[in-house]
């Protein structure tokens, strides 16, 4: 059953993502300039053949059908900027780099943020609470481009602990702050969902009934209190696997990773439109995957939802 | 359950560690020279043929050697010809090759690769945008615009290291051109064997200093010593590494926290600050370019009002803008061909001698005489793209002409493609912001962007008597003949006032001490090969 449902979502999935890659095609072919404009001006002759070779000479309507046409066949196209590039190779390089970003922010922001959440439930109206929320408040409030030169200017330049930019494959140290910087938001955001959700928890009559019978409160928490207050987080993983992949398009760019977050800013400046496009598709697919994983997860956590 | 949950998340955490601290292991660290320089934008392709825009160049000097290189000084010195032979009427150039030049997987450099490689640069098929600037070679107009086949371009190989260029007219810019990247030779096999998608780490094979050993997309691009470079025994930095970092303050931030040696730029308004903090590792030195206003003078209202561009020209306050918002050791500009250029004295207006008092009166009476006055406002727009440093100008320079005149300029930025769209819009503009860099040390890679079937040219100027200047220098072989011819062009423009510049650039690099051997130049072309790290 789960099975049909989950193949049901990716079949529904299939129409949103066509109607997507339909806007965004239209959307970056409607900015003024092209991909061939610069300082200077090409000869006639050469830019003729450039958007020959590019198929820019064709209507619209045709350059759209010819693409979606490769994307079905899974080549996103060459990419208009980086000439000795295909959109699969940039892609193929840059997304691991933006998932391991992403992936670790995400585990991150949840071990912590259920952390805080539980502890600021926990001594409820005591200056802990207090502290936690006024973090988790500064956390939303301030966007990580703010955050994000202010953790340069301490680890790298004053501590000189930490780079303060840049990517060498595989110098874990190069990871740090940018993951900081992305999942601060989202830690806060849990921090507080969670604390909401277990203050409620903790008020219901199960809870009651296992402290009656003297349970220390940790094992009440993990082991009977955990589970339900955990489903508003769960569900809110979906929007939040959102919220990272826009936070690392920021990041990416003021950290000089090379994922897909900085294609994607650098693409749009450039009107790659292939690589714009193919790092919508993978956003797009991203993120209904995320939505799909977190409705399979909560049927396994909460009895009442069947599929 | 939880429990099992913590355990998969310490489990994750715990691999994802190793993973990376293996991997990281693997870098192995050693004490070869290396050279880290901030690059500016990431370059487009590596291809000499292809490429464009400052950052891909600073990077092919270094890939690549042409058949004539540079000194640090900037000096043209011998390249892969290590003699050359110029006809008496300085149309047939015969250049003899090295016999010891190599490519970096060891076959031998020949006269043919050069063949080869100009042909393709010119072919339309190639997709050159730089390719009009090898305009004075025999039959090149034709070939781009595909009337003739591409063998029949004027460069022939004698023998394997003997090469004849043939010019349509003398051209005495010809040996700067031929340090530029359209010239560079390409590795016929290789390029052959990608159909043209060769310029990646595992593919390229090049000529120059150092060979690709890494490129990271929108990160960085490394180079290795090339063991096969006929000169590398004089090659005392063993890896350089290009960093692509489009922020100036991020590069500035990498530079302070020691990752990199040697920035691009400087970030806008903070060049002050900067002198403080990190003093003489502060470079700056003359850039061959000019920063000016366009008038687009196919409309109202500069249309047949030379008077009132002219109150414009001298409403302008340069020293203020070099002094208090540039701050870089700018200077104002007073011509349109900056100071420096070979073989050339510039030539500035009269007024560059005038007081700012002297300016301002004959500007407000120029004004009037165009009809316009307090009550009568000139109404205008100017179009520049986003930039801090570009905004600062043009508020100054609104701020400057309501002073002086009583102008109301409306300011409008757009992002760099719309831009550049726009600015060629001539039923549309009025005042264009525009820089203009040289792509080789001449005045004519100034002179020529305002004639009038120059499609760079945003303004509509179009004067025949310009036009003819420039077409008796383009065949003079008397450098002296041709300086005067492109002086009196060049006064000529400046009387018209189609373009109104405003300062010449410098380049502005924080350098870190310990690289040595870096010798400011007005091209701003700095090739590893001539520095050293101590």
């Amino acid at each position: 059953m789960l099975w049909r449902y989950a193949f049901q979502r990716l079949l529904g999935a299939i129409p949103t993502l066509l109607v997507m890659i339909f806007i965004a095609f239209y959307l970056i072919h409607s900015a003024p300039g092209g991909p061939f404009d610069t300082e200077k001006t090409i000869a006639p002759e050469v830019r003729a053949n450039l958007d020959r070779i590019y198929h820019l000479d064709r209507p619209l309507h045709e350059q759209f059908l010819y693409y979606l046409n490769s994307v079905v066949h899974g080549d996103l196209g060459p990419s208009f900027r980086y000439r000795d590039y295909s959109v699969n190779d940039l892609i193929g390089a840059g997304f691991p780099v933006s998932f391991k970003l992403g992936a670790v922010a995400m585990l991150l922001a949840l071990v912590i943020g259920c952390g805080l959440g539980m502890l600021a439930a926990l001594y409820r109206n005591q200056p802990l609470d207090y502290v936690i929320q006024l973090l988790s408040v500064g956390g939303i409030a301030v966007p990580g481009f703010v955050i994000a030169p202010l953790l340069i200017l301490l680890f790298a330049i004053s501590l000189r602990w930490l780079p303060a930019g840049g990517w060498e494959t595989g110098r874990w140290s190069d990871l740090v702050l940018p993951i900081i910087a992305l999942a601060l938001p989202q830690i806060a955001y849990i921090a507080r969902l969670m604390r909401g959700s277990m203050i409620d928890v903790l008020g219901s009559a199960y809870i009651r009934a296992a402290r009656g019978k003297g349970l220390p409160t940790w094992l009440i928490v993990l082991r009977h209190a955990f589970k339900p207050a955990f489903l508003p987080v769960l569900s809110y993983l979906g929007p939040a696997s959102a919220g990272i992949i826009t936070g690392s398009v920021v990041v990416e760019q003021i950290f000089g990773i090379p994922g897909i977050g900085r294609y994607f800013v650098q693409g749009a400046m450039n009107r790659d439109y292939t690589l714009v496009l193919g790092v919508v598709v993978v956003y797009g697919a991203l993120v209904v995957l995320a939505n799909l994983v977190v409705d399979l997860l909560y049927a396994w956590l909460d009895p009442k939802v069947s599929y | 359950m939880i429990k099992q949950m913590i355990r998969l998340l310490f489990f994750l955490n715990i691999f994802f560690l190793v993973a990376c601290d293996q991997s990281a292991k693997s870098d192995v660290a050693s004490d070869i020279s290396v050279l880290r320089k901030g690059n500016g934008p990431e370059p487009q392709t590596l291809d000499p043929h292809k490429a464009e825009g400052v950052p891909a160049s600073n990077i092919l000097r270094d890939l690549y050697e042409g058949l004539i290189s540079e000194g640090a000084d900037g000096q043209l010195v011998p390249g892969v010809a290590h003699h050359i032979e110029i006809s008496a009427d300085g149309t047939i150039y015969t250049l003899y090759l090295r016999e010891t030049a190599r490519w970096s997987n060891g076959d031998s450099l020949t006269a043919q690769d050069f063949v080869y490689s100009l042909r393709r640069s010119i072919d339309p098929a190639t997709g050159s945008s730089y390719s009009q600037v090898l305009s004075s070679i025999v039959n090149v107009e034709a070939i781009i615009a595909g009337k003739l086949a591409v063998e029949t371009l004027g460069v022939k190989a004698l023998d394997d290291h003997t090469l004849q260029i043939t010019l349509k007219a003398a051209t005495p810019y010809f040996l700067s051109l031929l340090t530029h990247s359209t010239t560079y030779p390409v590795h016929q096999a290789t390029v052959e064997a990608w159909q043209g998608h060769f310029s990646r780490p595992d593919r390229l094979v090049s000529n120059g200093a150092y060979r690709l050993a890494d490129w990271v997309v929108q990160s960085h691009i490394a180079l290795e010593k090339n063991t096969q470079y006929w000169d590398a025994q004089h090659s005392r930095i063993d890896r350089v590494i290009y960093y692509a970092i489009d922020d100036a303050s991020q590069e500035l931030q990498r530079f302070w926290a020691d990752e990199i040696d040697w920035t691009e730029s400087i970030p806008v308004g903070q060049v002050d600050w900067v002198r403080e903090k990190f003093g003489n590792q502060l470079h700056i030195s003359p850039y061959l370019g000019t920063y000016y206003y366009g008038l687009n003078v196919t409309r109202p209202p500069f249309k047949d009002q030379p008077g009132l561009r002219r109150a414009l020209w001298l409403a302008i306050d340069r020293d203020t803008i070099v002094q208090k918002i540039t701050a870089a050791g700018e200077l104002p500009a007073y011509s349109w061909v900056p100071p420096g250029v070979m073989h050339y004295q510039s030539q500035p207006t009269a007024d560059f001698k005038w007081s700012a008092q002297q300016r301002m009166a004959k500007a407000r009476q120029l004004y009037q005489q165009a009809g316009y006055s307090a009550e009568k406002p000139l109404k205008l727009e100017l179009l520049y793209n986003t930039s801090e440093n570009h905004k600062r100008i043009a508020l100054a320079i609104a701020a400057m002409w309501k002073d002086v005149l009583g102008v109301e300029t409306e300011l409008i930025n757009e992002e760099w493609k719309v831009f550049l769209d726009h600015r060629k819009q001539l039923g549309q503009t009025q005042v264009i912001r525009g820089g203009w860099i040289a792509d080789f040390n001449d005045a004519w890679s100034f002179a020529e962007l305002l004639q009038s079937d120059n499609t760079m040219n945003n303004t509509g100027y179009a004067n025949s008597k310009y036009d003819q200047l420039l077409s008796a220098a383009s065949v003079e072989s008397d450098l002296d003949k041709r300086q005067q011819l492109l002086q009196q062009a060049e006064r000529i423009l400046l009387q018209d006032v189609p373009i109104i510049p405003i300062f010449y650039y410098v380049s502005k690099s924080l350098i870190k001490p310990h690289v040595k051997g870096v010798e400011g130049n007005v091209m701003d072309h700095h090739y590893t090969k001539n520095l050293v790290i101590n």
